[in-house]
């Protein structure tokens, strides 16, 4: 287990009893996976979201301030790596979750035993795609991540022009589903197909390598970067820069330049 | 024995042609059978009526004639020429001319004496009656070489036909009178001619139009004269059209001579023709407007048909509300739709009196259950007691408030009918793991579903009575370790539901060979799930309860069916 990746995890609850007993009882360190933060409202889910970029999110839908729904939406983070816990009334808002393309859901009382099945599934997937992020490293500078710039797609296309023109912007994929005219399921879908990578793993890597671009010029700092290439925080960044090229971004930035 | 199957349009288009075909065919049997029959009657009837206007015509004409030769023959003028007394020649002409009344273009009047020395004439004496070139013979074929061939003496006229003889101005002689002068004493003194020519009579004939040919024979020579073929005349082989099958002969006799009408019945015959073509006209019309009717009744036909099936289909595919059309204007039709949804009536009525009975009671369950409690609050508080449990390390409370929260769910929200296999094995094992916990632990389970079943679609809650009854009357009463097995598999697109106990087995197995007597038995679970499989499946399941080797085996096979099969065509 040592050598594996940590993966880092946000739960979202406004039950403190529950969020205690999942953070207590969850077999966290089997699975590999570090809960790095937790939040009992929609709000600070989303500020904690955007801070540290978690790997997965647990949240629950009722949330007081914002509803979970909601907050993933403004985090521009990608439903396939969300858990959603609804309660009895919750219905309504789980079958939109489920249109959405989230990971899976569970109803409460949460049966712990298929919430480890399912993070131990989720983070799986993951993982590859982490490993697969990492390889597409080209260890140079010019173009620090490789990334298809067309494939046989004219819709995959069109996002890949739209992640082009408007990687600055803070961008998720509704804006590239609402672009391309395409449910967001259909296109996240399409996208890997057509790509090998997530929507988000291909605008992620597009923002890095704007970002090393950056670097080579004198006097920006690392936060200035992060904020004009499209990252939400500067930690959100750093994250993503790390599990890109392996080194955070001022590491990066002393060893090449 | 299969029927062989047709189509309404085959079917109808046979019938109609046969009806077609029929009266025509017979039509035209009848045609060809009693036309030529009716065809020679009617020429013959006719041609005998026209015959006899001819006969009487051509009489009148040879009694005329006649009687001008017995003036002639009687005339004192001649007799006295002819006796050799001195007499005006001029006046025994004025005599013959006035007694043929000068229509020399229809007959010319000889008078002979008996040596040939005195030739008195109409016309220019024909060289054939004078006696002295031909005295006596017979091969002029005259009238007159005729008498004297056979030194007759007749006192009476004679009439003889004429050959083709022409006279000199050119007419055709159709007859000719031969009257002998005789005097006072009855001495012959010489003989009177009359040749008839074809003009004086032909023209007043009526046959002309109708016959094919008309014949005058003599039947003293059996020399024929065709009164319509200006060249044909003399002896009867020359008219072979008279026993021409062909023809229609008619006969006449009157006097010496006979009057035929030969009649070609050939252009009467096209009149037979033209009936053909009006047949086959017929027929191919008739063809045409049957396959025409054929198909728009058929059509009407099939299309209300179709459209009755395509309700049927609907309707069996659950849209009980919908009823078949009864006004399609055919009674038949009308009957049984009107059969047809009285029925769909009746099992809608069943089915909604039993749906809205289950509807009221789990109504009133969740009334009764909400009225005291809200159901969030419920799961919140489930939520809550499953934390706190799994906090104290409490794992009997946990797995008991996880599985009753799953439970109550699924009684509470979920209202389709169906559900796949492997929901409804959590349900089962859900229920299985809170009594095993009661039973602390004297109760075991087993569930061994196939991978490849688990996605299959099943009725909502027919396993679960299954496995309370195995628990309940199987196992509960007998106190002791028992265990329930649960096996899904799926062979030759069956799904095959086993559920297994190793209790005492059942009391009354005879009880459940027949499962739709359980109603008012203590058994309603099991005849619940016995009248909602026959409902969805007809005959298409199997479902047994027997005592296997060691306690109960209950068993239900079904069509293997994943979500969205059953609404195919």
């Amino acid at each position: 287990m040592s050598e594996q990746e940590k993966l880092s995890l946000i739960i979202v609850e406004d039950e403190k009893i529950l969020l205690r007993e999942l953070m207590n009882t969850i077999s966290w360190n089997e699975l590999g996976i570090m809960v790095t933060a937790t939040a009992t409202d929609g709000e600070e889910g989303e500020r904690l979201i955007k801070e540290t970029a978690p790997d997965i999110v647990i949240t629950d839908i009722k949330l007081p301030k914002k509803d979970g729904l909601e907050m993933i939406a403004d985090c521009n983070l990608l439903y396939q790596n969300v858990i959603v816990l609804s309660g009895y009334t919750d219905f309504k808002y789980t079958r939109k979750a489920i249109q959405l393309g989230i990971y899976d859901y569970l109803e409460k009382p949460v049966d712990d035993e298929e919430l480890e099945n399912i993070l131990k599934k989720l983070s799986k997937r993951i993982r590859e795609e982490h490993e697969k992020e990492s390889s597409m490293r080209t260890g140079g500078t010019g173009e620090a991540i490789k990334l298809p710039r067309t494939v046989n797609n004219h819709q995959v296309n069109c996002v890949i022009g739209f992640i082009r023109e408007n990687y600055a912007s803070p961008i998720g994929l509704s804006d590239a589903a609402e672009f391309a005219k395409l449910s967001e399921n259909h296109l996240s879908t399409l996208f890997r197909e057509e790509s090998g990578i997530n929507f988000l793993q291909y605008l992620n890597a597009y923002r890095i390598n704007k970002a090393v671009e950056l670097m080579k010029k004198e006097g920006i700092n690392i936060s200035e970067i992060a904020t004009s290439c499209g990252f939400p925080t500067p930690g959100y960044f750093a994250k993503i820069f790390k599990r890109f090229l392996g080194q955070s971004p001022t590491q990066f930035r002393d060893s090449r330049f | 024995m299969r029927k062989p199957k047709t189509s309404i349009f085959t079917r109808l288009l046979s019938y109609f042609l046969l009806i077609l075909i029929f009266p025509t065919f017979s039509l035209t049997v009848y045609n060809v059978i009693a036309r030529e029959n009716r065809l020679r009657d009617d020429l013959s009837h006719q041609a005998a009526l026209r015959l006899e206007t001819d006969r009487d015509t051509i009489m009148e004409a040879m009694d005329t004639y006649r009687h001008k030769a017995y003036v002639i023959s009687s005339s004192e003028n001649i007799l006295s020429i002819l006796e050799g007394k001195e007499s005006n020649l001029s006046d025994v002409y004025a005599t013959l001319f006035d007694v043929m009344k000068g229509d020399t273009y229809l007959a010319d009047a000889y008078v002979i004496s008996k040596d040939g020395s005195i030739r008195i004439s109409t016309s220019i004496f024909p060289e054939s009656y004078d006696i002295r070139v031909h005295n006596n013979d017979r091969e002029q074929g005259n009238v007159l070489s005729e008498v004297m061939g056979q030194n007759k003496d007749p006192r009476s006229s004679i009439i003889t036909l004429g050959q083709n003889r022409i006279s000199y101005r050119g007419y055709r002689v159709l007859f000719s009178i031969l009257r002998s002068i005789l005097d006072k004493n009855s001495n012959l003194l010489g003989y009177t001619i009359i040749d008839v020519y074809s003009e004086a009579v032909i023209p007043k004939l009526k046959g002309s139009e109708l016959f094919a040919d008309e014949i005058l024979m003599d039947k003293n020579s059996y020399l024929g004269y065709s009164l319509l073929h200006t060249d044909l005349a003399g002896t009867m082989d020359k008219f072979p059209d008279i026993d021409d099958k062909n023809m229609v002969v008619s006969k006449l006799d009157f006097n010496s001579f006979s009057l035929i009408s030969v009649i070609n019945p050939e252009p009467f015959r096209n009149t037979g023709k033209t009936i053909y073509k009006a047949l086959s006209i017929t027929l191919v019309f008739g063809v045409l407007i049957s396959v025409i009717f054929t198909l728009i009744f058929s059509n009407s036909i099939s299309k209300r048909l179709n459209k009755m099936i395509m309700t049927m289909r609907r309707i069996e595919n659950g849209e009980l509300d919908l009823t078949l059309e009864k006004e399609t204007g055919i009674t038949e039709f009308d009957t049984l739709a009107g059969s047809f949804n009285l029925m769909v009536g009746r099992i809608s009525h069943l089915i909604e009196a039993r749906s809205e009975e289950e509807r009221k009671l789990r109504e009133a369950e969740r009334k009764a259950f909400e009225s005291q409690l809200n159901p969030h609050f419920i799961f919140n508080t489930l939520s809550t007691i499953k934390s706190l449990a799994r906090l104290d390390g409490e794992d009997k409370i946990y797995t008991i408030s996880v599985e009753l929260g799953r439970l109550l769910r699924s009684s509470l929200t979920n209202t389709s009918p169906e559900s796949t296999v492997r929901e409804a094995l959590k349900l089962c094992e859900g229920w299985l793991k809170i009594q095993k916990i009661r039973f602390e632990d004297t109760l075991d389970y087993k569930i061994d579903a196939d991978e490849e079943t688990l996605d299959l679609t099943i009725p909502k809650l027919i396993i679960q009575p299954l496995v309370e009854n195995a628990v309940i009357h199987g196992l509960e009463e007998s106190l002791s370790q028992g265990c329930v097995t649960i096996s899904v598999k799926k062979h030759d697109g069956k799904l095959e539901i086993v559920v297994l106990d190793d209790g005492k087995g059942l009391d009354n197995p005879e009880l459940f060979k027949d499962f739709s007597k359980l109603e008012n038995s203590g058994h309603v679970g099991i005849y619940n799930i016995y009248m909602r499989l026959k409902l969805k499946y007809g005959d298409n399941f199997e479902f047994s309860i027997q005592n296997g080797d060691k306690g109960t085996i209950s068993r239900i096979v079904l069509p293997a069916e994943k979500k969205g099969d059953e609404n195919h065509e």
